[in-house]
């Protein structure tokens, strides 16, 4: 396998070129919701890791134990031959009958496993072979876009004294007009540089399709499953990016909307995929919710939350009448008056 | 009598040196699985496990195979100490045999050397 990625050493360099670029597309968030995060830090380390996977690797192995496999069979024949010719006793024939018969087991179990090294084998290698192919096929997108109009956006505003060094500061600092929270929207500028963000999210949406490929070739390779809705079977660990949250190592997740939605970008344990109502959930549900002071105090409790005193209060819409099994219903406490709504921003 | 029939000594001894040599190989072919590599990746889980996270699928899946093979190897090395043991019992037994044969070939020897001094049976009273 490292042959056929050699071949493709240009196309990763050629992506690690696309790094000041990608952070000045994470940094401002110049994208269209159907753009595809830039190649990032984590996408490389999988990459490298699947570089190393030989598959050859496996067949070796594969062969080395059906061998074992084979001279255990031949062992267990031979002992229960020692031990059918007599002479040794009955306990030591008996003894050498049932070991026989573990030898030949064995010697399944160790075939058995040899079988799996080489599907698996025959598997990793078709799924390299995609994955190089998707790597070409960035490739020739990148060759499109151009490597020094691309390095150029990626450093252009770095290079201006106060310019955009793809903080978040430069996009917090007022520079951005209509914002919309992130969602990719209109993302006009005071200063004329407007023309460079769109160029910018223009190239990175002509990989999308291209990266989008590579990263499910990817985690093809990697095993990985995709779950429903997006993201994959193991989260990416905070900070680190994964291959779809493009964010290089070192930097922070910057600008609106900076976690894509299809990843678990949380730290800790993700959450369960079903609810198990036992023991420790409900400790940790009490930790969260205390019950209410019964509403009659009993004998020795000295006070009774005003919340659940019964009163006159107005009535909560829907509750009017009676209810067969609710006779006493609830009364609630009349509540200090709601804000005024506040005026949009855009009045004027 | 009865051991004999049931345990040739010179038989046993063969056998248990026979057992013995598979019992080697046995081992031989433990320490080789034990040392087959199923990782393609060779060990290197990269950030996630770095950091603590699970590992991904395919690092995932060689850590299961690998956990087999361990498995594998230390149940074999299991087999190859269990024909170690028959084979340390018959080579007990055999000797127990043997010394037993040699006792009764003695005792034998013994009565067979008495045999002339006895001139007449007790109570015969000559």
């Amino acid at each position: 396998m490292a042959a056929p990625l050699d071949a493709v050493a240009p196309v990763l360099a050629a992506l690690r070129e696309w790094h000041p670029a990608y952070q000045r597309w994470w940094a401002q968030r110049c994208s269209a919701a159907d753009t595809e995060v830039p190649w990032s830090v984590a996408d490389q380390a999988r990459l490298e890791r699947l570089a190393h996977a030989d598959p050859d690797d496996l067949v070796a192995s594969a062969g080395r134990l059906d061998g074992v496999a084979a001279r255990m069979a031949d062992v267990g024949r031979a002992v229960h031959a020692i031990g059918a010719r007599g002479g040794l006793g009955a306990a030591a024939a008996e003894q050498c009958a049932g070991w026989a018969a573990v030898a030949e087991a064995r010697a399944g179990e160790v075939s058995s496993l040899a079988g799996e090294l080489r599907t698996a084998a025959t598997w990793l290698e078709s799924a390299l072979d995609d994955v190089v192919g998707q790597l070409r096929r960035v490739g020739e997108c990148l060759a499109d876009a151009g490597w020094g109009r691309v390095r150029s956006l990626g450093h252009r505003d770095g290079d201006r004294p106060g310019g955009s060094d793809g903080s978040h500061a430069d996009v917090a600092g007022g520079n951005v007009v209509g914002e919309d929270g992130g969602s990719g929207g209109d993302w006009r500028r005071a200063d004329g540089r407007h023309a460079d963000r769109v160029e910018l999210d223009e190239l990175v949406r002509g990989h999308s399709p291209a990266l989008r490929a590579l990263r499910t070739a990817l985690a093809a390779a990697d095993w990985d499953v995709p779950l429903p809705g997006g993201g994959w079977c193991s989260d990416p660990p905070a900070g680190a990016g994964s291959g779809s949250a493009g964010v290089w190592a070192g930097d922070q997740p910057v600008g609106p909307g900076s976690s894509p939605t299809e990843v678990w970008a949380s730290e800790g344990t993700p959450p369960a995929r079903e609810l198990v109502v036992d023991r420790p959930y409900v400790d940790r549900v009490w930790q969260v919710w205390e019950p209410l002071a019964p509403a009659d105090p009993l004998p020795g409790v000295a006070e009774v939350r005003p919340e659940v005193r019964p009163g006159v209060g107005p009535l909560l819409a829907g509750t009017e009448g009676s209810r067969t099994g609710t006779d006493t219903g609830v009364q609630i406490p009349r509540l200090s008056d709601a804000p005024l709504p506040r005026r949009g921003r855009h009045t004027r | 009598m009865v051991m004999r029939m049931e345990l040739d000594p010179e038989l046993a001894v063969a056998g248990a040196s026979q057992l013995a040599a598979l019992a080697d190989e046995i081992a031989l072919a433990a320490a080789e699985v034990h040392r087959v590599v199923v990782d393609p990746v060779g060990g290197r889980l990269g950030l996630e496990q770095a950091c603590g996270h699970p590992a991904p699928g395919l690092a995932a899946r060689c850590a299961e195979l690998d956990a087999r093979r361990g498995e594998l190897a230390a149940g074999i090395g299991r087999d190859a100490a269990g024909l170690a043991l028959v084979v340390a019992n018959l080579r007990r037994y055999a000797e127990a045999a043997a010394a037993h044969e040699e006792a009764a070939a003695a005792e034998v020897k013994a009565l067979s050397a008495r045999l002339p001094s006895i001139t007449s049976l007790p109570g015969s009273g000559s």
